[in-house]
């Protein structure tokens, strides 16, 4: 199993190497960094950097997994390896979550991308009073976001195209996930909702270990997020699992 | 000229086909609608977060014309379309000029941008309580047609560079529409931007349209409307002879080098 992650993780990374438009969140979340701090700076709330720091990290972990890891399965099936790969004897699953692992991987890119901007193009101080706090909340968010990945490449493909999800699974939920402005300036009626979405958990916690002053419910706050992690994680091999399952059953592996 | 106006319009007819393949009238609505009126409202609310009347207003006011910006870029990915339908070649080959098809090729993202920025002003205005100068307002049609005119000149622009690196064509027209949410007033104002972004930003399309929308709803006067919009056409103008160059580049080289078809 572990052979087939490695395997799956290296061939993902060979196949983000070769096409620039998978590298388009890694570009764009740097420029959204600057629009978000320019909007903070110029309100002359300072003490919201933060905002504008964890926002596009957030944006950039999630659209690089909705666009990249959302397409693993479509995309096998539509160049024709989806059967080949079924074939194997290693887990489809399993497979799915490497090539996520370098997808997420990927994503992460953007936190240094917006840090080097926010500190070195804009000279904006960034000070990090609670780092252990931090690097534990964003080793979990992406751990939150390979679970995510893996139920969106299960889901995706159920669709006749992955563009409904994508377009649904944008601005709308990076609105809904709080990930720039608080759930709690949203309507009161969507707060529900917004705690179910593991990125609410992430943009806070983030948020907060970049402030001066302690960090309250730092335990429960982490395992909500991986919490919702482990549930998308699981879905998303069920999905997975119940769909070659099915495609076999009924012979209709690449066209179902 | 009238032979150019012919192919255009069946080119244009090209582009209306690939807009029913891309949406239906349900699914522009529901899909596309809703994720433009989020990626609105997102930022919206980051002048509700600043605590700012009038930063939410600015936000509002700019991102509904810059939506029109996202939808008018996906020109670039529609110009590489005919790479993929393998017609390229025959375009180059054709005793026409190649710039004079990509122009009407993708128009359906003028109809796309225009329209959305429209209805993502009818349902966002209410909603965010911008009072609308009335019957004023009703000249923010013709500055959007200005406007998304100038924007997709560039997008045509950026569409015949992405002929030359196809698997960058969504890194290139999405990273675009990106930045002009930068440099173009759209966010913040241009005087908050460094003196070489702010002169850079008079040259970008969506800019001077913007500041003219401005202009109509703060009720700044007929004067300043009608010269921001002259500024926007004469931007589009200049982004069109840009893409002229670049088209008859692309294809004398391509002639060339024979990489018309193989050549990225």
């Amino acid at each position: 199993m572990t052979v087939a992650l490695r395997a799956a993780f290296r061939l993902q990374i060979q196949i983000i190497r070769r096409i620039p438009d998978y590298l388009t969140h890694q570009v764009t979340s740097p420029l959204l960094a600057m629009v978000f701090l320019l909007i903070v700076k110029q309100s002359g709330r300072g003490e919201l950097v933060p905002f504008a720091v964890v926002g596009p990290v957030l944006i950039g972990l999630w659209a690089t997994s909705l666009f990249i890891a959302g397409e693993i399965i479509t995309g096998d099936r539509g160049s024709g390896v989806f059967e080949a790969l079924v074939a194997t004897p290693a887990p489809l699953p399993v497979l799915v979550l490497g090539r996520v692992a370098a997808t997420t991987l990927l994503g992460l890119v953007t936190f240094a991308e917006t840090w080097f901007v926010v500190v070195v193009i804009m000279r904006e101080p960034l000070p990090l009073p609670h780092p252990a706090i931090f690097l534990g909340a964003l080793a979990a968010t992406a751990a939150a976001m390979a679970g995510h990945a893996v139920l969106m490449a299960a889901t995706f493909v159920l669709g006749e195209s992955s563009r409904p999800f994508q377009r649904a699974l944008s601005w709308p939920f990076y609105l809904l996930g709080g990930v720039m402005v608080p759930i709690a300036l949203l309507p009161g009626w969507l707060r529900p909702v917004s705690r179910g979405v593991f990125l609410s958990w992430s943009g806070g916690l983030l948020r907060d270990a970049l402030q001066p002053g302690s960090v309250a419910n730092v335990g429960p706050r982490l395992a909500m997020i991986l919490l919702l992690g482990v549930g998308a994680l699981t879905a998303g091999f069920l999905l997975t699992g119940r769909m070659v399952a099915r495609a076999r059953a009924v012979g209709t592996m690449t066209y179902a | 000229m009238r032979e150019n106006g012919r192919i255009m319009r069946h080119a244009a007819l090209v582009a209306f086909q690939d807009l029913q393949g891309v949406y239906s009238w349900r699914s522009w609505i529901v899909e596309w609608i809703t994720r433009a009126a989020g990626q609105i409202v997102f930022f919206v609310m980051i002048g509700r977060l600043v605590g700012s009347t009038q930063a939410v207003h600015f936000l509002l006011v700019g991102n509904v014309v810059a939506i029109a910006a996202r939808s008018i870029f996906l020109a670039v990915p529609s110009t590489v379309w005919e790479r993929y339908a393998g017609t390229l070649p025959l375009l180059v080959a054709a005793p026409a000029s190649p710039v004079v098809v990509f122009l009407g090729r993708s128009v359906e993202w003028i109809l796309d941008g225009f329209v959305s920025s429209i209805v993502a002003l009818a349902i966002l205005a209410p909603l965010f309580r911008l009072a609308l100068p009335w019957p004023d307002a009703l000249l923010f049609l013709p500055l959007m047609l200005v406007t998304c005119l100038s924007v997709y000149m560039a997008a045509t622009f950026f569409g015949s560079l992405a002929l030359r690196l196809v698997d960058g064509r969504n890194l290139i027209g999405i990273t675009m529409s990106t930045s002009l949410l930068l440099l173009c007033g759209v966010n913040v104002s241009l005087d908050s931007l460094p003196a070489v972004l702010r002169g850079v930003a008079q040259f970008v399309p969506l800019t001077h349209g913007l500041l003219g929308v401005r202009a109509l709803l703060s009720e700044a006067g007929a004067g300043t409307v009608v010269a921001q919009a002259a500024a926007e056409l004469g931007v589009g103008l200049l982004w069109a002879a840009i893409a002229i160059f670049s088209f008859s580049h692309f294809a004398e080289g391509g002639r060339k080098d024979g990489s018309i078809e193989f050549g990225s």
